[in-house]
């Protein structure tokens, strides 16, 4: 018998003394490789994502939109890799985010960015400043967030307690960004007493000034003399508050002015920005209700760097600085841990990894004997050791998505050492032949077929690497990973498992008769099977109605709503987010306040074990919130309420389910104060700015936002659409102090000093630092009015400004004449223009909204909205009709277009789509090559449509969705299934070459191949069943499990009858 | 007989010491529950919405109704379920023993009149009658 490749690998290994030695060695560097691969939560995924914000004080929304936004949009656009460009245009800034396409290098692209961005600065308005160009990235988001909490100490202490801290953690190895959320800075406070001012006759702008040219130092030069240089300085810098206190900021009677006459000074915390509590939940036990000032210290990681690992390190640095740097009375927290959840995920998939081994070693157990089983208990395990090497020097990490690709493939892997390992353990007991020449035999026969097959499954898992957008990088370790575990799978299968069963496989039966095929049960059963229909017309014409009523039946739960398809399901995390918005305008009391009653609802449900809500100031991010900038989340109407959940163990619920029982609540308290809440979940898959999110353009802004406010009515009528919101500000109230030109022009009054005074007066103004030793922040002195007296338009009659006198030509009064403010502006009351949001050079307006309870799915809410969207009637007769994939040619009429995950989803089942259909014709193509035939691999393929069968009611039992994963187990289903197929039809051909009958052959090959088959299907279902526990994995393990079963059992008997039918002819 | 009493003795002993010991772990969740501390007795004040001459409107609260914490100013709101929260308020002027609230209490919002007799957030209260109750608001 030819030996062909494989017969010749196995006859050089199977008696070779380095066939141990190579297993002893891969499995030692895999378990290396194992314990150095850096572990973290999600996917390295690089998304090249730069904010960019141009500011241009003074100017309104719609004028940034003409001058800033868009000549920056037109030319960021040129730039080549340029996938999407965003612009906001809010009143005195513009932000643009450019998002480069997935897999674009992001020093390049920042470069490409950086020198477009310079080349346009010339066609800028005046007053426009430099633009701060900010990259984003999946390493900003912090793996470990610290709280520190005190019952005594406040926002202000915490803080320089955390920042001392955070000037510590920074020594330690690998650390990325470390930052302060909430708390108070440092700052020496200038509050200028009005009535002083007036009767020292000094102005608000005088005293910034004198300040400012006070607090400088410089070196002057030098003096040589004798061989030696003296440096000369001269001047000083303020140090401290005292320094401020005594500047001279003028003459009044003859004598010097004080800034402490004009003024109060505090040297302590600013004024209150922001507030940030912490409280224990119902699941920590605690009794305690009340809730401490808190501020959490962020830290990020360095990009490649192991999360645990650093979250170790940082805990361990803090652990030494209690009692010295964190004074006993402040309480450090872990609110995160991603190091610790990433470390443990790798375990629990690793765990899974070993019991879905130890599962198909139980399987393979019962077929084979222990001895075989022993067989693959060890071939497996080194296949896994070499894939995680190569996951090693390839700089993957050890995240959910490489290590579920093993999980994936752990039921394929064992496959090709089945089939190898089954067919000398036949071999054996056929004794035929001595048994070393008996096992080359064996893996001759076998070997070719299986190494097709291997190839098959890596065509079907392969063109997976193509799926573009988002989901790319989610998707890409997959089928590599799958394909090296495959390959390795194979070596192993034809090197080591013979040299084991060679070895460790004995035949119980220790009878002489020849191996009989006729004898055994799987002939027999076949034989009543098979008979019967292969040679009847009726009976198969029977048979195969039967089988398309099957197929026909599950493909149509599909329309049916019996099954629905999602993009992927929401995992079990251990966190979740509430994003409350008050309406534009709230006080950050008001909005504290809310947050505080959310938080007090929140902290009675069972399962939460601590929450921290940040008003004023952003929650620490998550993946989510990178991607919806909610680190930009700092105003006063906005606020942040982080949820800790105790951990998946001591909890029934999953994290999704408990985020659905609280969301109605939540609502109803934000509801109460007109305010919005969300609640936020951190996403399986790529985050998008919402769930569902419904683009809206339209000619002007006006008809766009008429437009949403329908949309949004439709979103909120419709079950199951949940979250609603739309990003168009409320119509907030603005005093405009106009400046009455006229009249300031006859004061000598310049229309500057008055917006520069009035800025000082309310928004206070930083005139500088101080230059303290031993501060890690820069103090700022700030100049302002107290708080008490600039709450009213009233309190504006106390501001003076200095006539610039004769000098501005205008005015015949003298210089420093003390003018009051109310003469020179008139009072306007006006509604705040609102933002303008633009996507790839359209102005849009976004309504958003997330699905929860009777939809899970955004497609399904969708597609009923669509339809009641379609009904609008617009003013202008004009009717809008939804589109899903592409924005509209023009902006002539209102449009509107779908997106957030349904972008995703499309993008998805779209690549998957061609990705199935290019593996088919890449199978097509293998098979052909082998049997040199065009119509056997079509009879071969017959199998995979009938994984349909399994796959859809399998879902439909588990009540699961169709999800991304279940595309995913579907396509490399299609490979094992014609794997299977290949192994029947190779047979039947070797046996007919024998020269038996066509029939007799299709019936023993049947028998013959159906113990490798279940085997392999077998360890398939079982190698699975851990997979259906998790919640993303679980619908790749019902298309497995399900599919695998329906499908083995059909192409047993399908497979057989159509190559039959087939072949009746041609013989 | 003085062996028996000794005996006795000791038992009892050791019997208090365990049932101490019983009611001391059986207390010790407990000690930490609000419970624990008595409901606190306090005056309550509302919130008065104010308008001044020139038209414009203010919300008014007792200057002794606030506490301080750093830069943080609160008071105890007293909620319809009879607890004290603790809400933090933006200050304004303050004249008279009264203080303007700028922004986080609402007109007609009760508050605990006195912040200083050691009240925990989230601790129940009861409302002690007093005059400050019925204070008129100046219109």
């Amino acid at each position: 018998m030819n030996e062909g490749i494989a017969g010749r690998i196995a006859k050089q290994f199977i008696n070779s003394k380095i066939t141990p030695l190579l297993m002893l060695a891969a499995m030692l560097v895999g378990i290396i490789a194992t314990l150095m691969t850096p572990r973290e939560e999600e996917p390295q995924i690089v998304v090249p994502m730069v904010d960019i914000y141009i500011p241009y004080p003074g100017a309104v929304p719609s004028e940034v939109e003409d001058r800033v936004a868009k000549p920056f949009e037109r030319s960021l656009t040129e730039i080549p890799g340029v996938d999407y460009v965003y612009s906001t245009a809010m009143p005195d800034f513009a932000m643009v985010t450019v998002r480069f396409k997935v897999g674009e290098e992001t020093e390049s692209s920042m470069v490409k960015l950086w020198a477009t961005l310079l080349k346009n600065m010339d066609k800028m308005p005046p007053g426009v400043q430099m633009p701060l160009m900010k990259k984003v990235a999946i390493d900003d988001v912090p793996v470990l967030n610290l709280t520190f909490w005190s019952k005594e100490r406040d926002p202000f202490q915490l803080r320089n307690t955390a920042r001392d801290v955070a000037d510590e953690l920074k020594k330690v190895q690998n650390i990325g960004d470390v930052e302060i959320k909430g708390g108070l800075h440092r700052q020496v406070r200038v509050q200028l007493r009005k009535e002083k001012l007036q009767e020292y006759n000094v102005s608000a702008l005088q005293i910034a000034r004198q300040i400012q040219m006070a607090n400088s130092q410089m070196t002057s030069g030098n003096f040589s003399r004798e061989n030696s240089e003296i440096i000369v300085k001269s001047g000083s810098f303020l140090e401290n508050a005292d320094d401020v206190s005594n500047i001279v900021v003028g003459v009044y009677g003859g004598l010097p002015v004080y800034v402490r006459d004009v003024a109060t000074i505090v040297d302590g915390p600013e004024e209150v920005r922001n507030y940030s509590f912490f409280g224990w939940g119902a699941a920590s036990h605690a009794k305690d209700r009340g809730e401490y000032p808190a501020v959490t210290l962020t830290v990020a990681k360095r990009k490649g760097a192991d999360a645990s690992v650093l979250a170790e390190k940082v805990i361990d640095q803090v652990d030494h600085l209690k009692g010295s740097l964190i004074p006993a009375d402040i309480t450090v927290t872990e609110t995160r841990n991603y190091g610790e959840t990433a470390t443990e995920k790798v375990f629990t998939l690793l765990e899974h990894l070993f019991i879905a081994i130890v599962a198909v070693t139980i399987v393979v157990g019962f077929f084979l004997g222990w001895r075989g089983a022993l067989v693959n208990f060890v071939s497996v395990p080194i296949t896994f050791a070499l894939t995680l090497l190569v996951y090693y020097l390839f700089n993957y990490s050890l995240n959910r998505v490489t290590l579920f690709a093993l999980i994936f493939v752990t039921g394929i892997v064992v496959d090709d050492s089945i089939i190898i390992a089954e067919n000398i353990h036949r071999h054996f007991s056929m004794k035929r032949q001595p048994r070393l020449q008996a096992a080359i035999t064996a893996v001759s026969e076998v070997g070719n077929p299986t190494i097709l097959a291997t190839f098959t499954v890596i065509a079907a898992v392969l063109p997976m690497v193509f799926v573009s957008g988002l989901m790319g990088p989610y998707m890409s370790p997959m089928p590599i990973g799958a394909s090296l575990a495959m390959i390795f799978s194979l070596l192993i299968a034809l090197i080591v498992t013979p040299w084991l069963s060679y070895r460790l496989l004995k035949v119980e039966h220790g009878g002489h008769d020849e191996y009989d095929i006729t004898k055994t049960g799987y002939y027999r059963l076949f034989r009543k099977v098979l008979s019967p229909l292969l040679d009847n017309a009726f009976m198969r014409f029977v048979a195969f109605a039967v089988v398309g009523l099957m197929l026909a039946g599950a493909i149509i739960m599909v329309p049916m709503k019996a099954v629905q398809m999602k993009m992927l399901p929401f995992d079990n995390k251990n966190e979740f987010q509430v994003i409350l918005d008050m309406p534009e305008g709230s006080s950050l009391e008001e909005t504290s306040r809310v947050a505080k009653e959310i938080s007090g609802y929140l902290r009675t449900v069972p399962e939460v074990s601590s929450y921290q809500y940040y008003a004023g100031t952003s929650a620490p991010i998550n993946f989510n919130g990178l991607v919806r900038h909610y680190y930009l989340r700092q105003a006063p109407h906005m606020a942040d309420i982080q949820v800790n959940l105790v951990p998946k163990g001591e909890r029934k619920a999953q994290s999704h389910d408990i985020a659905k029982k609280v969301r109605a609540e939540v609502q109803k308290i934000a509801m109460k104060y007109d305010g919005n809440a969300k609640i936020v979940e951190i996403p399986p898959g790529p985050p998008v700015l919402s769930t569902i999110v419904a683009e809206i353009y339209g000619p002007s802004q006006e008809q766009q936002i008429a437009l949403a406010k329908e949309v949004q009515k439709i979103f909120r009528e419709t079950p199951g659409v949940v979250d609603v919101d739309w990003l168009v500000e409320d119509d907030q109230k603005v005093v405009d102090l106009v400046v009455q030109k006229e009249r300031a022009a006859m004061r000598g009054v310049s229309a500057e000093q008055i917006a520069q005074t009035l800025r000082m007066s309310l928004g206070g103004m930083d005139v500088g630092v101080l230059h303290a030793g031993n501060e890690n922040d820069p103090v700022t002195i700030q100049l302002r009015l107290p708080q008490a007296q600039r709450s009213t338009l009233k309190d504006l009659d106390g501001i003076f400004v200095q006539s610039q006198g004769m000098g501005s030509l205008t005015t015949r009064l003298r210089a420093g004449e003390m003018v009051p403010l109310s003469e020179l502006v008139k009072i306007e009351e006006k509604i705040q223009p609102k933002s303008i949001y633009r996507k790839d050079l359209r102005r849009v307006v976004y309504v958003t909204a997330d699905v929860a309870g009777v939809t899970e799915s955004p497609v399904y809410a969708m597609l009923e909205m669509d339809k009641k969207i379609k009904q609008l009637k617009l003013p202008g007769g004009y009717s809008v009709d939804p589109l899903y994939t592409a924005p509209p040619a023009n902006e002539q009429k209102p449009a509107m277009k779908w997106d957030g995950e349904w972008q995703i989803t499309f993008e998805v089942f779209r690549d998957l789509g061609t990705a199935f259909a290019v593996v088919l014709v890449i199978i097509y193509l293998l098979i052909v090559g082998w049997f040199q035939s065009f119509r056997t691999p079509l009879i071969m393929m017959i199998s995979i449509p009938l994984s349909l069968v399994g796959i859809i009611p399998g879902h439909f039992i588990h009540g699961a969705f169709f999800t991304a994963t279940s595309m995913i187990g579907m396509i490399a289903l299609a490979g094992i299934m014609v794997r299977n197929s290949v192994l029947l039809i190779d047979f039947i051909q070797i046996r007919r070459d024998e020269g038996i009958e066509l029939k007799q052959a299709i019936i023993e090959s049947a028998a013959v191949r159906t113990r490798p088959i279940i085997l392999t299907s077998g360890a398939v279902v079982i190698g699975s069943v851990i997979m259906l526990f998790d919640p993303i994995f679980q619908g790749l393990a019902i298309s497995m499990i399900w599919g695998g079963v329906l499908s083995t059992v059909l192409t047993l008997v399908v497979v057989p009858l159509v190559y039959y039918i087939a072949e009746k002819k041609t013989t | 007989m003085r062996v028996t009493g000794k005996i006795i003795t000791m038992l009892l002993l050791v019997l208090s010491a365990l049932f101490g010991a019983c009611s001391d772990k059986g207390r010790l969740p407990k000690a930490n529950m609000e419970q624990e501390t008595a409901v606190a007795e306090v005056s309550i004040v509302t919130v008065e919405k104010r308008t001044d001459p020139a038209g414009t409107t203010e919300f008014v609260i007792p200057e002794a109704a606030v506490f301080r914490r750093g830069a943080l100013t609160g008071v105890y709101v007293v909620g319809g379920d009879g607890r004290a929260v603790v809400r933090w308020i933006n200050p304004g002027r303050s004249a008279n023993g009264e203080l303007v609230v700028l922004g986080g209490l609402d007109a007609g919002e009760q508050v605990a009149g006195s912040a200083s007799v050691g009240l925990v957030d989230g601790a129940p209260v009861k409302a002690q009658v007093s005059e400050t109750n019925e204070r008129e608001s100046h219109e």
